[in-house]
This record gives C-alpha cells, structure tokens and sequence, in this order.
C-alpha cells in the first residue's frame, strides 16, 4: 500500500460565488466521497482561502520575512486535501474522479504521491 | 559469431523482444533492471547460438536466460533492492478474463497509461515494447538522443513512484484503456508514414513497429472489434507504400500511383480483418477510416472510385469521430465526386478553423483545386502557403514542382472557366522555383557578384562583368558586357531596384554602349520596364527555394508581346537555376 495526497485545485472566486444550495450539493458528495472511500482516507480538509495564508521566507540577509497571502500567487489555489492510502495509483483514480471538484469546470484534482522513507 | 546466428538473433528481437522483456518485468518489477537482463540476453544468444547453435524455441531461450540473469542480480542486490520502490504487480484477485493474462499486455497497458504523457507513452511503446533504441526513439521523433533517454527515464520513474500497475486493466476499463494503446499504435503509423520532416518520405522501423504492435494486440485479443478495424487500416495504407514514389523519388498522388504495385496480399487481409470488424458490433473510428482505405484498394484506377461511397463513409466517420481534418478529407472527396468548384466551396468554410490554420494539406487541396480550375494565380499563392507548412523534403518537393507549373502559365490567362477577369487586367509575372540544396546566404552571395553571372547565365547572352565588385544596395549599378548576333557585342547597365541581404535581389536593366537603343539618333536610354527579382525563401537550415521572376508588365505592349509576355525566357532561366543548383553543389563538394 502507499499513500497519496489529493489536492483540490480551483478559482477561488467562483467558490466564493457559490450559492447556498450549490454548497450543500458539495458537502452532500464529499460526504459520499468519505463514506465510499471509507479507510482509505487517512484524512482530508477544507482550507481557507489563499488570501488568508501567511508566507514566511529569508530575505538575502538572512532575516526571516512574513508576507499575507500565498506563497504562489495564482488564480487557481489549493482549496482542500484528502490523504489516501490505496495499492496503486489506478486506485486513486478511480477514487478521485468521484470527487465534486473533478466535475466542476473551474476546478479539478493533482494526486501527488507521498514519498515512502519505508 | 555466425551470420545464421546474428539472422536469428534479428528475427528474435524483431519477433520477441516485447515477450522476453515483460516476462522478466513481472520478474523484478523494474523495468530498467528487466531492460538491462533483456539486452544482455540477446548479447549473450550472439555468442551462445554462434556455438551451439540455434535453439527450437528462441522466444523461450532468450525469455529464461533473462529471467535467470535478473534472479542473478536480484540474489546479490537483494539489500539494496529492499529500498526501492517497485512496480506493482498483479493482486491476487482472479486473473483477467478472456485469456488476456499476457506479460505483453501487461506491459503494453502499462506504457499507455492515461496517467503518462502522449510523448511518455510512445516513447515507451518504442523502446520497452518494440525494442528500438532510445537513439532511433530519438531520430523518430526529432529530439536529440539526451532529451529522449530524460523522457524515458522519467516516465519509468513515474510508472514505479506513482504506482502505476504493471496488469492488463479490468473488463470495466478495457475498452478505453484499448482505445488509449490503439491511439499510439496509430500515432506511431502515421509518424512513419509520411515523417514530419527530413530526407525521406516514410520511416519503415516505425510503420513496421505499429503494424507489429497491432498484429500482436490482434493476436491476444482476437474479439476487440476496435483492434481489428487498426490493423485493417495499417495494412490497407502500408500496401500502397511501394507505389507512393516515382523511380526519381517523387511523391506520387493516389491518383498517379500504379495500382499493379500495390499488395494485394496485404489488401485481402486487410479487407477480411476489416469485414470481421464491421461485422461484429457497431463501427469505430479505425473501421470507418479502413473501409475508405477498401474502397480507394479495390477500385481499378483513380478514375474508378465510389466518390459517393466515399463522402458518405466520411458522413459516418465525422459522427463517429468529428475533426477538422475529417471535414477537410471530406471536403476534398466531394471535389472528386462533384467537381473541382464544388470541393473548393466545401473547403472555404475550412479556412476560418483554428485548428486546420497550420495544416499544410489544407492548402495543398486548395491549391489542387485552384490549379483545376485554372486560378493560376491563387493557386499558386496557396501551392507557396502549403510549402512553408510541410518540412518534409518529398512532400516540399512535389509542392515546388506544382507551384512551377502554375506559375509557367501566361499572362492573363488566370481567369475562372465563366471568363470573368479574377484580377482586372493585372499581368502575373513569368517565374521560375527551384529548390537548391544550400543555405540561402550562399546563394545570395553568387547573385550579389556580377562577376559570377556569366556561369549562371541560361541565355547564352551574357559575357562577362564590366564592374568589379559585389551590389551591396538598392541604387548600385552593375555593367555586364552581352553579346547578341543581331547587335553583336554591347552593355547592358544594370540598375538594383531591390535588395535586401540573403533574400531578395532585383535589378532593372538599361541598354549601354553599342546597344542600338543608345545610337544618337535614339532617345535618351530608358530602363525599358523590365525586371529580374531573385527571391530566396530558406527551406531549413541547408536548402533553399529559389524563385526567379521576370516581369516585364511595365515595358511597352509590342515589346511584352514579342517576348510572348516574357515567356521566351522560360527555358532559360529554368536553365539558370539549374546552373545555379549545380555551382552551390560543386561549391559545396
């Protein structure tokens, strides 16, 4: 078995758009999404938006540096996470393409492997 | 080492290297150390079947001398081993259905998978599946041997860290994951069949790996309908291939093809893969596109084809498969069928797709047609539009031979068969094309040097530079020394009216010493309107396309009528680009 991260990708803007019923169909397949998966999700969660992020870095003198907002700015934003433990990566396909965000046009899903130090 | 021997050993990795090498991969669930085990196996069957001679069975020889070569390693490597990450075999789950538990298949699925780039997947298919070097991957695909062996190595290391399966894929995703093998199968074809670019019209390692590729998914799953409509389609192509040149190396038409050398061996089993195809469940795409290529195998001559069968399968292919390039093949059947008006009607809606805005062939047919109906003109804008798209040098070739037939034709003939004038009473100049096997500054450096006119010269006429020293700029004066019975020896001062370094040079000439037009009792010379423009477009980096142009739409009516609107010079300055070829050929050794 080998675990892989799914990050949700989409515009930030258009989720902020949603309307209330279209935020409860979301929640209503996540929720779908978790009860299918079952033990393989090992943990998954909404995040805040980009704007809300803190990015800290060292300036060239060495100083360390805080700066409000993402460390990547772009329209497309990492808006959630699961992390899954599956055989192999057709596995996590066949997981991921339930995913909401997949069917959504703005927004869609990476599967980044996690690298197993054994 | 034998040649029986190093036959074998061809014949063996032609025939089974995709076998040997799977097998091994499920093995050691690596696919470098399966690669290495395999080359080292066929290495080794040089030396080994040289002196005891060639085993019954080659395939199953060379299949357990690398599987005990990769237990080999794995037994002295174990620990090492432990740590990395390898491919994911087969669960234990029930084995697939319908006898598709094949090491090939596994493999082969594993190459295409959706989850690797196109590029990956090919590159793959070439190398782990076919057997060709990473180097022939490379020239296949114009990339140098480096960036290829960085793609390959890539996608395994995607296929182990990812965990891609190593396993033929379950019976509810075979048929797409069929489609997506079948999609390189066909990309690798086409590749081979008319290469992008370079010397050669077709690649036989790659047109004989994608047939080899389909005969073997043929083999192994006999009942996919979509596979046998593929190598229907291959096979009725690739039996045209030996008619697709002339003796002389040039492309020959579907039209111009001798149809005696096409391969009815291939045609039948063609025609009896694609028979069982159709009949077993409703059309794909690789059918449709067989069945046209049946129609155009079992007609007798061009003359002879159902053009109506034709655009209807072409009807049922867009529903199927909806392209611009389907549109486009469509487009020029109706041509066929209703005439060269009527394709042209159904290829201008064409012109505004995005996705066609680059395609040569859409220019090419264009053209066609334009030349059919005696649109000189526009036709050979569209023949020049169609060579700057295509860097095949076949293909280049063909298009510069057309482009100089429709521009031979007279003045004020490019009028459309109603006899309305297309352009008022505009007059095209006479030219000439030639393609020249030399860079475009090399050649710009001869026509800038009046001095070496005299070798170029197709007329006869010239004799020798007055002036010593290269034109370098519009306004420069180059003085010629000619001789013509009539006159005997005179000058002609040539005046450039256009310039512009490696591309374009032009010149107007005006009668000099002991031309009769100068004696006093002539009015003060004039430069008669007449002009000679050499344009060079570069066609890749070591051949250029040479157009020399002679208009003579200014000079006064009886002297554009006693040249025949300057088509007496036809033949000689076809000769002068002939001259010109052979000075680049012989200045380059």
């Amino acid at each position: 078995m080998a675990k892989y991260l799914i990050l949700i990708y989409g515009d930030e803007r258009q989720w902020a758009a949603m309307s209330p019923q279209e935020m409860q169909e979301r929640d209503e397949a996540h929720g779908a999404f978790y009860a299918a998966a079952g033990p393989a999700v090992l943990d998954g969660q909404e995040l805040e938006p980009a704007t809300i992020a803190t990015t800290l870095r060292t300036d060239r003198a060495g100083r360390l540096t805080t700066t409000d907002g993402p460390f990547l700015e772009t329209k497309e934003a990492v808006g959630g996470y699961y992390l899954i433990e599956a055989a192999d990566l057709d596995e996590v396909i066949g997981l991921a393409s339930q995913l909401y965000e997949v069917s959504a046009g703005h927004s869609g899903v990476e599967i980044r492997p996690v690298v197993d130090h054994g | 080492m034998s040649a029986e021997a190093v036959a074998a050993v061809a014949q063996a990795h032609r025939r089974d290297w995709a076998h040997v090498l799977a097998a091994t991969a499920r093995l050691t669930r690596d696919l470098d150390l399966a690669e290495e085990c395999t080359q080292d196996a066929y290495a080794q069957a040089l030396q080994t079947w040289t002196q005891i001679g060639i085993p019954d069975r080659p395939g199953a020889w060379l299949t357990t001398t690398a599987r005990n070569r990769a237990r080999d390693v794995l037994r002295r490597e174990s620990v090492l081993r432990r740590a990395l990450p390898l491919l994911v075999p087969e669960q234990s789950a029930p084995g697939p259905e319908d006898g598709l538990d094949d090491d090939r298949l596994r493999l082969v699925f594993t190459c295409c998978h959706p989850a690797l780039s196109r590029d990956a997947q090919v590159a793959l298919t070439l190398r782990l599946v076919c057997g060709l070097s990473t180097a022939e991957v490379a020239r296949a695909f114009l990339v140098p041997e480096p960036t290829m062996a960085a793609r390959i190595t890539r996608a395994k290391k995607k296929i182990t860290n990812a965990r891609i399966p190593y396993r033929v894929p379950p019976p509810d995703h075979l048929a797409e994951r069929v489609s997506a093998v079948l999609g390189v199968v066909h990309l690798i074809f086409t590749t081979g069949h008319t290469a992008p670019t370079g010397a050669h019209l077709v690649r036989r390692d790659l047109v004989d790996s994608a047939i080899g590729l389909a005969r073997m998914l043929r083999l192994l799953m006999p009942n996919d309908a979509e596979i046998s409509g593929l190598l229907a389609l291959l096979l009725l192509i690739h039996a045209r291939a030996d008619s697709r040149l002339s003796a002389t190396g040039r492309l020959q038409l579907l039209s111009e093809q001798d149809r005696g050398r096409w391969d009815t061996r291939l045609i039948s089993e063609g025609v009896a893969l694609l028979t069982d195809a159709l009949r077993r469940q409703p059309p794909t795409r690789y059918a449709v596109e067989a069945a046209i290529a049946a129609v155009h195998a079992e007609a007798p001559t061009w003359q002879d084809t159902d053009w109506a069968e034709i655009v209807g399968l072409y009807d049922v292919l867009l529903q199927l498969w909806p392209s611009p390039v389907v549109e486009l093949n469509r487009a020029v059947a109706v041509g066929l069928r209703d005439g060269p008006q009527a394709g042209l009607d159904a290829l201008t809606p064409l012109l505004a797709e995005p996705a066609l805005a680059t395609y040569g062939y859409l220019s090419a047919a264009r053209a066609d047609f334009l030349r059919q109906l005696e649109q000189w003109a526009q036709a050979a804008d569209a023949y020049r539009e169609a060579l700057a798209l295509t860097d095949n040098d076949v293909e280049r070739a063909f298009l510069t031979e057309r482009l100089s037939d429709v521009q031979r034709v007279p003045a004020g003939e490019d009028r459309p068969r109603g006899g309305v004038p297309m352009r008022g009473d505009e007059r095209e100049p006479v030219a000439v094309s030639r393609r020249i096997a030399a860079p475009a500054a090399d050649i710009f450096r001869i026509l800038a040097d009046p001095r070496r006119h005299t070798d170029l010269d197709g007329s006869g006429m010239l004799r020798g530079a007055v002036s010593d020293g290269v034109v370098s700029a519009v306004g420069d004066v180059f003085v010629m020394r000619m001789h013509y019975p009539p006159y005997g020896d005179y000058e002609m001062s040539n005046h450039v009216v256009e310039y512009e370094a490696n591309r374009r040079i032009g010149w107007r000439p005006e009668p000099g010493r002991g031309h009769p037009d100068t004696a006093p009792a002539t009015a003060t010379p004039t430069r008669w309107g007449h002009r000679w423009t050499y344009e060079l477009t570069p066609d890749g980096p070591d051949a250029t396309i040479v157009t020399e142009t002679y208009d003579c739409s200014e000079a006064p009516g009886d002297k554009q009528a006693s040249m025949d609107g300057g088509r007496i010079w036809i033949s000689s300055m076809t000769g002068t680009l002939e001259r010109l070829d052979a000075l680049c050929a012989r200045e380059r050794g």
